[in-house]
């Protein structure tokens, strides 16, 4: 009854919204992206305080822009050409245009969206390989202040969305509305070899391993152009220091080159990770993933985040609701068959749900542990 | 604890351990409408202890009342959330899927509609309109009284058909800017046409107040959550806050619709005339014609016009009229029909503005009077906090509940869906009734309050006023106890000492407060004026100055604009902060105030206060983006609520009464244009600061 696995790309691309979804939309659709996956999120920048405030109190803050952050799934076979044709779309390339990546999922459930996308490739810019990408899963308000501690390690464009969490908040019957639910998820992504330090300084920043405070997990990402920029202010020179960067980073073939040295600063103390873990991603019809997330409950997982965004694809190609729901559920690979059945059998690939599993492996991961692994 | 994880069943919780649940959580929200609240409060108590230095009546009950109106936001806000709003997204996000248009369009209708009636705005509206008198502006009147029932039914199809539109807009991804333009333009050019009218142009001030106090606070977290419902399923080019926009339309067409019903009226109601000739034999058919009937006229003359004026009514013989007010005291029947049907109104209205020969010929003798005199002054009023809790309670009830088993109806019966979390959106429910109901009361009973006392004793800060609140009766007043003091240059002026408990004060004497056929003698202590001279400039100052604060404080606490914010930051992910917003409506809201209030101490028309500013918005709105012209509209709609809508117009009623204003309409409309254009302007502000931040990349860069 179980259906087939299928391995697929994911590219994920981040634009600041005023771009606006009609001008966006266009591009992607003049490049054979037809149907994707919108969330709305806050890209984050930081910017030298100024008039009164900033003679008072020197320093940088943090500023927000809104952004959208779109999936597109496709064929392996187009994974490159989707990569290309995504960044010339949004024109990312350029500092503070946004970033893209792509990843190697497998996908359980029927998709339409797919075979929708026939990308026709672009030209690309520099294109850096051996990425990481790290998520952090926190309580409503605290992403701000993890994105700040990005910015200022010099990891450009990080993003924060919402969700809401489900997990122990369910089983307290009505008692459950005094715990909130509102969640802030805050990705990110950097080279791989600098992924182990920034997560540590991320767990320090935002004090993660210790109870109720949030979930930090890292996710391997094959190629992408990742955006420099950290700070918004003008340049006295003739290119901005993101430029300088990015060129750099042509040259030199990757970003290795910029490696930080964070371990020194947070190498005191030996942390306990979790390993071995799949972020599975049910993409269902609004509404419906309160009846699958208690199934894959019931089934073992610990609990989810649930985060809403909007399908966007010709309106004959598809029978799904364009209002999706999309929960991230961090379990096991043991438990991984029994959830996936579970999940399956609550009416996963029913005409109200249209939903699909997405599976990407977790290498390494990290909450509070103490007295038993808790993520509500 | 891995245990409890693995199973799915309900996790037992102890008593304590679900109090320790509780408390951060209830603390958490109390603490937040205290602050709320606090704004509001403090400017109050402060205002009048320290710069009208006049104690505060009844503080114990007041204190209540504010508790009250604290406790009952926190349960109306988590209603809000829990049950109303939920419900109202889950609609919109299926309805356009399983619904074809016409079911769209009846649907939008009848919830604009039921939400007027829910949530009903004539009783603020005649509360406004209570000093209106029928010869002064007769259109106005027959609108807040006679025709009151279909000032409401107008007001509900405006309300309907905005909602409609609001809509359609969001299935067809039309922008809200040309409905914006049309409505405002057209709306404002009829505003200065009837102007010249002479009856007309009492209606402008009350077709613009109808539309800011249609949207209440069910009412606009409700269309809220369903406009944001439907614009996740529908339109494709739109931006990541669509889903506002119905709210000011909501505002906008109740204004076409009222107007549109003042022009329908005029031609059956009299020209404004002085009072007498009013009531005058031959103006008495078309007099007529602006009350319910005769007898409706009759007693409103007798209750509210002057002595004169209620001889013309009957054609100047002083006999006719005695003999008829003697047969009502015979006829109770009749009498009900004249005076309503209160017990004792004819009494009470005998005893109170009566002259004296109306008073013999209602009591027959006026032994009989003294004696009714005596008991009504013996027995002091009770305050029924019984009646106050059953009637806001019922209040509630109205407004919750209908609108709640509709939405309910149209989700499992016409849409087939399952209620998400049915647990949630029943307690939701729930909280938000308790909550309504604890702070319609608590409103009544503190906020309302303490915001007449002040209104009415406001404008003592430039002119002598009558407390008449203070007002002291003395029976039995013996002319020998009074005394002749001297001023300086020898003007003899009288006065008697009165004994209150240990002490003894001075009193003025004048002879017209004294009642010789009673025997009663009538004290009203006089206040003011405290800075300055009469209508000075200082004086004034601080009146404009209390109604910024009275107005800024008083939409901090708003729930409606609560919500709203909290919308707003949630669809932008952070990017516009709820409180951002809230300062900025809340100065807007302080600011149209002043304007109204200003146009009540120099009283002119209302479009040159009104046409201004709306002319800047609309420019404004020219430059703004999508995003921002609805957000900003839609703050302009929400802002007249609960809270700000009673302060204000004790705040208007007082001075307008003071200074013998005919309508205190237009504060309201006021309170809205502002906050749009403070709005929009923040949004100009913010817009420049993030092209900002991407053109010194991408111009570096190009």
């Amino acid at each position: 009854m179980s259906q087939e696995r299928r391995p697929v790309a994911r590219i994920t691309a981040i634009a600041p919204s005023s771009v606006g979804r009609g001008p966006l939309d266009a591009a992607l659709r003049a490049k054979g992206i037809l149907a994707y996956n919108l969330t709305s999120g806050k890209g984050v920048l930081l910017k030298e305080r100024t008039g009164v405030l900033g003679k008072l109190l020197p320093g940088r803050s943090l500023f927000g822009v809104p952004a959208d952050i779109l999936t597109v799934l496709v064929d392996p076979r187009h994974e490159a050409a989707a990569l290309r044709s995504a960044a010339e779309a949004l024109s990312i390339g350029t500092p503070g245009k946004g970033s893209v990546y792509s990843e190697d999922l497998t996908v359980c459930g029927a998709d339409e969206t797919i075979a929708l996308n026939q990308p026709s490739g672009g030209a690309g810019g520099a294109i850096l390989a051996g990425l990481s990408g790290i998520c952090t899963i926190v309580q409503r308000g605290e992403g701000d202040g993890l994105a700040q501690s990005a910015l200022e390690s010099g990891v450009g464009g990080p993003v924060v969305f919402f969700g809401e969490g489900t997990g122990l908040r369910d089983k307290l019957g009505l008692l459950r509305i005094t715990i909130p639910a509102e969640k802030e998820l805050v990705a990110l992504v950097t080279s791989a070899e600098d992924a182990d330090p920034i997560m540590d300084m991320l767990i320090d920043a935002g004090r993660l391993d210790l109870p109720g405070k949030g979930f930090i997990y890292t996710y391997p990402v094959k190629q992408g152009i990742i955006d420099p920029r950290v700070s918004a202010g003008t340049t006295s020179h003739a290119a901005t220091m993101d430029q300088v960067i990015l060129a750099l980073d042509e040259l030199k073939g990757g970003s290795a080159w910029r490696r930080h040295d964070l371990e020194g600063a947070s190498g005191r103390k030996a942390r306990t990770f979790l390993t071995g873990l799949v972020d599975l991603t049910i993409v269902c019809d609004e509404g419906r993933a309160g009846d699958l997330v208690a199934a894959a409950m019931a089934a073992g997982a610990a609990g989810a985040t649930i985060s809403k965004s909007r399908l966007v694809a010709p309106e004959s190609a598809t029978k799904a609701s364009p209002a999706r729901e999309r929960c991230s559920l961090i379990v096991g690979e043991k438990q991984l068959d029994t959830i996936i059945a579970a999940i399956e059998k609550a009416g996963l690939g029913d005409d109200a749900t249209h939903g699909q599993i997405l599976l990407r492996p977790v290498p390494k991961a990290c909450t509070y542990l103490g007295g038993g692994a808790k993520k509500s | 604890m891995a245990a409890i994880q693995q199973s799915s069943g309900k996790i037992r919780i102890s008593f304590r351990h679900a109090l320790s649940l509780l408390g951060p959580y209830v603390q958490k929200r109390l603490m937040e409408q205290i602050r709320a609240v606090s704004v509001i409060t403090l400017c109050l108590v402060l205002f009048q202890t320290l710069v009208l230095r006049i104690p505060i009546a009844q503080a114990s009950v007041i204190s209540l009342g504010i508790g009250l109106v604290i406790l009952g936001l926190m349960f109306f806000m988590e209603g809000l959330f829990l049950g109303i709003m939920p419900l109202g997204e889950q609609i919109g996000v299926v309805m356009p899927r399983k619904s074809k248009l016409p079911v769209i369009i009846i649907f939008s209708f009848l919830l604009g509609m039921g939400a007027t009636y829910a949530e009903p705005a004539i009783g603020i509206l005649k509360a406004a309109g209570f000093a209106v008198k029928p010869w002064d502006a007769p259109l106005l009147f027959v609108l807040l009284n006679k025709a009151s029932g279909i000032l409401v039914v107008s007001v509900g199809v405006g309300v309907g058909v905005a909602v409609i539109f609001g809509m359609l807009r969001f299935m067809y991804s039309w922008s809200l800017k040309p409905l914006l333009y049309t409505m405002t333009i057209s709306l404002l050019g009829l505003t200065i046409a009837v102007s010249f009218n002479a009856n007309l142009r009492y209606l402008v001030g009350v077709a613009w107040d109808c539309g800011g106090v249609t949207t209440g606070p069910v009412t606009v977290p409700l269309v809220l959550a369903l406009g944001i419902g439907i614009c996740r399923v529908v339109g494709s080019a739109t931006s990541g806050a669509a889903g506002f926009g119905v709210v000011s339309l909501a505002s906008l067409f109740p204004i076409l619709m009222v107007s549109v019903l003042g022009l329908g009226y005029v031609g059956s109601v009299p020209r404004p005339m002085d009072e007498t000739s009013f009531f005058s034999a031959t103006n008495r058919a078309k007099a007529v014609a602006v009350f319910v009937n005769r007898d409706d006229m009759i007693g409103y003359a007798l209750r509210n016009a002057s002595p004169q004026s209620q001889l013309a009514l009957f054609d100047n013989d002083q006999g006719k009229m005695l003999e008829y007010v003697r047969s009502l005291s015979a006829d109770p029947a009749k009498a009900a029909a004249v005076f309503g049907l209160v017990p004792g109104a004819l009494q009470a209205w005998a005893l109170g503005k009566a002259t004296p020969d109306q008073r013999l010929a209602v009591f027959g003798s006026e032994e009989a009077a003294r004696a009714a005199a005596l008991q009504s002054s013996s027995t002091p009023k009770k305050l029924d906090l019984m009646d106050i809790f059953s009637r806001n309670s019922l209040s509630a009830l109205q407004a919750v509940i209908p609108l709640s088993l509709f939405l309910v109806l149209v989700l499992t019966l016409l849409l087939r869906e399952k209620l998400p979390r049915p647990d949630e959106a029943v307690l939701g429910v729930i909280l938000g009734l308790v909550g309504m109901s604890l702070f319609n009361c608590g409103n009544e009973l503190g906020l309302a309050k303490i915001g007449a006392q002040v209104g009415d004793r406001l404008p003592s800060s430039f002119k002598a006023i009558e407390l008449t609140e203070a007002r002291q009766e003395i029976s039995n007043f013996d002319m020998s106890v009074v005394q002749t003091a001297v001023a300086p240059d020898g003007t003899p002026t009288k006065f008697f000492f009165v004994k209150s408990g240990d002490r003894y004060t001075p009193l003025p004497f004048h002879q017209e407060r004294l009642d010789p056929a009673l025997g009663r003698y009538a004290h009203v202590p006089v206040w003011g004026p405290l800075f300055g001279k009469a209508m000075g400039f200082w004086g004034i100052l601080v009146v404009l100055l209390f109604a910024f604060v009275i107005g800024y404080g008083a939409t901090i606490a708003e729930p409606a604009l609560n919500a709203m914010g909290t919308t707003v930051e949630e669809l932008t992910v952070g990017t516009f902060k709820k409180d951002i917003l809230i300062q900025a409506v809340a100065v807007g809201v302080g600011v149209g105030i002043v304007f109204g209030v200003a146009r009540l101490v120099w009283d002119f028309p209302l479009w040159y206060i009104l046409a201004p500013p709306y002319v800047v918005t609309l420019i404004l709105t020219i430059f703004s983006s999508e995003e921002f012209t609805n957000i900003a509209w839609d703050s302009g709609g929400v802002t007249t609520g609960p809270i700000t809508v009673p302060l204000v117009l004790a705040m208007g009623l007082g001075v307008g009464g003071q200074l013998g204003i005919v309508e205190g309409f237009g504060i309201l409309a006021m309170a809205s244009v502002w906050p749009i254009m403070l709005v929009l302007l923040m949004g100009v502000l913010v817009n420049r600061s993030r092209r900002d931040a991407e053109v010194d990349a991408a111009g570096a860069a190009a």
